[in-house]
């Protein structure tokens, strides 16, 4: 249930971009398209919610790690611009990729937290939508800039998330990857409805 | 060096000819053997220096001073001058490397900074006097051969004088010894201990030798550099896994993943695919593949299809174990060596009796550089390069392994990344020799981390009661131990001691019932205790167990020092006061113990939201007192400070003794987080994920003070981490009220942060 | 094959793209300093500097250091003059020494960006693990490099 007046300043904040701007859209429009994009969204949600992607989504002063999401062992922080404390850069064990020899797992894009503002540890999937759209919890960014956010390598990962020092696969989120874009795309398309 | 002037360790170090490559010079040419030279060779001149033959038979020092084998087994001075000091025992970070040769430097006047160091290999010269073992550890280094490295250089000074005076026609009093130089003050002529060395060599040993007054000694008593920290931060020092000798090849190996299990099935073939695997060799328990390299061996073992069937211990768990101990305290017959009094009439008749039950996990030693040990076996020699504390054990198992005579096996020591008790053992020098049997070359054997954890020879767990009763004075009258316990000592008891044969590489069950380690601490405290008894039941375990840094004292104090925490607070006593009241006798105890009081000012306030805890303990020979102070919020337990005075006699070097102390206190509170699990015979910690010890942002402020006593100096290494346990649990005890009894600390839901 | 630099030294090595860069340091090159502790990034013993950062080489694939530059323990100086070492040594700080390079290349690390880290500072970026238990040095053995630094 987003305001109008909210739209109108994601409008205002994206048309250099010139890109899909976030509206909301009246119900005529989206009429009986509504309860598809809240359950695309409820697909979106629970994706974000999975370890793969919450682990690293924290509001906390230190990553997660695992399935029961406990703190990052080795005392390993988020450092002041959330790569890590000065001298411990997460880059020091996540490289470019999953490194099977050691378990640990890497990505192309370099390895860090999510910054604070896009933290959603204990979010309803309500306060998750609003989130998610609120340029200050999105990194201002707008409907289009989420789904190419979507492709980013650090994302794309929790699909690929690679074997833990045991030899074992981590989980994958609940929704194939395909599936999980598809979904967003149709939740943005659909004017990003929150429930 | 002056001994005023500040320490420049960098300019001591460099001129310390401590370097790698004489380490590995060693490692490759022929070792010195006990074979020393027939009188013929030392007289034959040229080559002729102070290598003393073997005119005396006796090996072992009697008390009419070193016999000459034992000084040319630690000590060789050469006709260029170069004077060579033996390194007889293990370096694993307690500093004895450096000690020892500086205390024969010290005595003998010789130039400390211009030694030559070599590791020695198993020789009878270089055995525990009364033990005829030769071994490192259980702190007794210090107390072993530091009297022997005074005589052994009080004996080669006096030689050197005679010879000097003779050579020079003087009287020997008008001889002094400096900086490995003879001086004869009045005509001002200076000989070097080279010139003189090939005619000492030749005369008669003294019988009494008589050492320096301890205002002539240099360098000991005051805080030395280290002989091997320069190598330790440059990267040049050679661990075991280091070492690289022509023509060697590299084995990984993996186990059944359940002590004694045995591998089932494997497709040697599909594993010799791999590019670069030279061979596949059988072990106990599993496989070694072999490469050129370490990565190319691992990778091919970990793709391969291994399996291995459960061995005799595949229904053991710490559950099973728990209550197994739990039923014997109360089933088992109990093996009492200490008796005093009745302890068993008084607490029958006393009002109101405190018991309690202990439980202490087991351990692993998680020694940083995980075992491994280079081996190459041919028809006549068997040379091994291995980080160990077990030397003579080491040499036991070659021979029995491979039948060889004592003098064709060869073994060249490295530093230890960590010993704890651990390296005591022969099986990874056995599991090498296995391999190097199957491929004719040097094969370095490396275990995993893995390996490590799941094939430790680990602190067997105890149980332990303790029932108590007080007296009018509120000080207790009577106290009961009963401590269920595997043997610490199965694997380390040397042969001779038992007096038994068969396979050196297998345990052996010490006498029946009893194993005094796993009571030390208890057998002797400092209290004055009318009736005391310590009854033992040894248990068996399907465990390999062993040695750990503190053996029995640490899970001994960490009971005796709880309880006598929770008598002190009963009889409404301030614990420093309780126990200084309890051991007034023991005059070593109370000089600590004031000490601590004072440092910790533990008589005046404790800041908000703090708390201490206090234990005392005397172990090892010496006596330590250490205070705690913490915070416990909820159940997560911060460690601010650890105050501790020490007495170890007399301190050779307050600088190495000081370091043991902080490394053994950080080891005390890694022991309160750290266990070893099983479950369905197999460890669940196989790694540093799963078994954490402290790390350096959980470190509290350490402060440490050392009492001079007087004593005859011992041993430093396992100190510091003996009170420790308890003081903790004092101060938990002090913040929550909540007694701890079975650790580590996760059993109570506490966490150490 | 690949090629790269350790130490300022153009090194190639005949290694598969997947062995830890740990193990092509110590058995291809022979630059043993750098140590196995765990082989899972957890302890630290392997830390060299790769172009400058932190890393842990028991995970770091061979394939990926192509063109890059790796500073070893053995490349900090020639002559133990890196302040790390000289305050290394005049604080006596290590016992067995295993741990120690990987240690000393982390400080060195963090020195880097904070040439006067506080108490905080030093706590979040040395867990390297020491069985020893050295911290106390450390912590004084950083602090007085630090003190020697502009």
């Amino acid at each position: 249930m987003r305001t109008g007046a909210v739209g109108a300043v994601l409008i205002a904040g994206v048309v250099a971009a010139g890109a899909l701007a976030l509206v909301q859209p009246s119900r005529s429009q989206t009429g009986n398209r509504v309860p598809e994009s809240v359950a695309a969204f409820a697909k979106v949600a629970s994706v974000l919610a999975s370890p793969r992607c919450q682990n690293c989504h924290t509001l906390t002063n230190f990553p997660r790690q695992g399935d029961d999401r406990h703190a990052h062992l080795f005392n390993v922080t988020r450092g002041g611009v959330d790569h890590g404390a000065p001298g411990l850069p997460c880059s020091t064990c996540h490289g470019k990729s999953n490194n099977a020899a050691s378990g640990a797992p890497g990505a192309v894009e370099v390895w860090r937290l999510a910054p604070l503002a896009m933290g959603w540890d204990d979010l309803s999937t309500g306060a998750l939508c609003r989130h998610l759209t609120d340029p200050q919890h999105n990194g201002y960014r707008n409907g289009r800039q989420i789904i190419d956010h979507l492709q980013s390598p650090l994302v794309t990962w929790a699909w690929s998330p690679g074997f833990d020092r045991n030899g074992r696969p981590r989980t994958l989120p609940p929704v194939s990857y395909p599936d999980f874009v598809r979904a967003a795309e149709l939740w943005v398309s659909a004017g990003v409805p929150c429930p | 060096m002056e001994c005023d002037a500040p320490i420049d360790h960098g300019v001591a170090a460099g001129a310390i000819q401590w370097n790698l490559t004489a380490l590995m010079e060693v490692a490759t040419k022929p070792p010195m053997k006990f074979e020393h030279p027939t009188r013929r060779q030392v007289l034959a001149g040229g080559a002729a220096a102070l290598i003393l033959s073997g005119r005396t038979a006796a090996h072992a020092q009697s008390s009419s001073g070193p016999s000459a084998h034992a000084i040319s087994a630690w000590l060789h001075i050469a006709p260029d001058d170069t004077v060579t000091i033996k390194l007889a025992q293990s370096e694993m970070g307690q500093g004895i490397a450096t000690t020892l040769p500086l205390t024969l430097a010290d005595e003998l006047g010789a130039d400390w900074s211009r030694i030559k160091f070599e590791w020695s290999d198993f020789d009878p010269a270089f055995r525990h006097p009364q033990y005829q073992w030769m071994f490192t550890g259980n702190s007794e280094s210090i107390s072993t051969f530091f009297p022997m490295m005074r005589t052994i250089g009080a004996a080669a000074r006096e030689m050197l004088i005679r010879a000097a005076a003779t050579r020079l026609g003087v009287a020997e009093d008008s001889l002094r010894v400096e900086s490995g130089r003879i001086h004869h003050d009045a005509t001002k002529n200076v000989l070097t201990f080279g010139t003189v060395a090939a005619d000492a060599a030749k005369l008669e040993v003294p019988k009494d030798p008589k050492l320096k007054p301890p205002s002539a000694l240099r360098l000991i008593g005051k805080p030395q550099p280290r002989i091997d920290i320069p190598s330790k931060v440059d990267g040049s020092a050679i661990f075991g896994i280091d070492v690289k000798v022509p023509d060697m090849v590299v084995a990984a190996i993996r186990r059944a993943p359940s002590q004694g299990g045995s591998l089932a099935r494997f497709d040697a073939a599909a594993i010799k695919a791999h590019r670069g695997v030279l061979a596949v060799v059988e072990i106990p328990s599993g496989l070694a593949v072999v490469a050129k390299d370490y990565w190319t061996a691992r990778r091919a073992l970990d793709s391969a299809d291994l399996s291995f069937a459960a061995g005799p211990i595949a229904d053991y768990s710490t559950e099973k174990q728990r209550s197994d101990h739990a039923a014997l305290l109360k089933s088992a017959s109990f093996d009492s060596r200490t008796k005093l009094g009745d302890s068993d009439a008084a607490l029958a008749s006393a009002s109101k009796v405190f018991e309690a039950t202990f439980e202490i996990p087991v351990q692993a030693h998680a020694t940083m550089e995980p075992m491994n040990c280079t081996a190459h076996v041919t028809a006549d020699r068997c040379e091994l390069w291995i980080p160990t504390q077990g030397v003579e054990i080491t040499h036991a198992v070659a021979k029995q392994m491979t039948g060889l005579s004592d003098d064709q096996i060869v073994i060249h020591r490295t530093f230890l990344g960590g010993g704890f008790g651990r390296r005591l053992l022969a099986d990874f020098a056995q599991i090498s020799i296995v391999v190097a049997k199957a491929v004719g070359r040097p094969v370095k054997v490396i275990w995993s981390r893995e390996e490590d954890f799941r094939y430790d020879a680990y602190r067997p767990p105890m149980t332990h009661a303790v029932t108590a009763s007080l007296g009018s004075d509120g000080l207790p009258v009577a106290m009961a131990h009963r401590v269920i316990s595997p043997s610490h000592m199965l694997y380390i008891f040397p042969r001779g001691i038992i007096k038994a044969e068969g396979d050196w590489a297998r345990p052996i069950a010490p006498p029946p019932a009893y194993d005094g380690m796993a009571v030390e601490g208890l057998t002797e405290t400092p209290y004055a205790i009318p009736n005391y008894s310590v009854a033992q039941h040894r248990v068996e375990t399907p465990l390999s167990v062993s040695v750990w840094r503190t053996t029995g004292h640490g899970p001994n104090n960490f009971v005796l020092e709880s309880i006598i925490d929770e008598l002190a607070r009963a009889a409404a006593q301030d614990p420093l006061a309780y126990r200084l009241a309890l051991a007034a006798a023991d005059p070593r105890a109370i000089a600590v113990l004031k000490a601590v009081g004072e440092m910790s000012r533990w008589q005046g306030a404790v800041s908000a939201g703090r708390s201490r805890g206090l234990a005392l303990a005397n172990a090892f020979g010496g006596y330590i007192a250490q205070v705690v102070e913490l915070s416990a919020i909820g159940k997560e337990v911060k460690c601010h400070r650890v105050w501790s005075a020490v007495d170890i006699g007399q301190t050779l070097d307050s600088g190495i003794a000081m370091s043991n102390i902080e490394g053994g206190v950080v080891w005390g509170l890694s022991g309160l987080r750290t266990e070893a699990t099983f479950a369905g015979g197999e460890i669940q910690q196989t790694n540093f994920d799963q078994f954490d010890p402290v790390h350096l942002w959980e470190t509290p402020a350490i402060e440490t003070r050392f009492i001079e006593s007087g004593a005859k100096p011992t041993g430093v290494a396992e100190l510091g981490p003996v009170p420790t346990h308890a003081a903790v649990c004092n101060a938990i005890f002090a913040a929550t009220g909540e007694r701890i009894r079975s650790l580590p600390l996760s059993r109570s839901g506490y966490r150490l942060t | 094959m690949t090629q790269f630099s350790v130490n300022g030294r153009a090194v190639t090595v005949d290694a598969d793209a997947d062995t830890p860069l740990l193990w092509a340091l110590r058995d291809s090159l022979g630059l043993t300093g750098t140590k196995f502790g765990c082989g899972i990034a957890a302890c630290g013993a392997c830390t060299v500097h790769i172009d400058g950062q932190p890393v842990r080489s028991c995970s770091f694939p061979l394939g990926a250091v192509s063109g890059k530059q790796v500073l070893t323990i053995e490349g900090l100086s020639h002559d133990r003059s890196h302040p790390l070492q000289k305050a290394w040594i005049e604080e006596q700080v290590p016992q067995c020494g295993y741990c120690q390079s990987g240690m000393i290349m982390a400080a060195a690390a963090l020195i880097k960006e904070r040439p006067h880290p506080s108490g905080e500072e030093i706590d979040a970026a040395i867990t390297n693990l020491c069985r020893c238990g050295t911290y106390a040095r450390i912590r004084s053995a950083i602090h007085r490099a630090a003190r020697g630094m502009p």
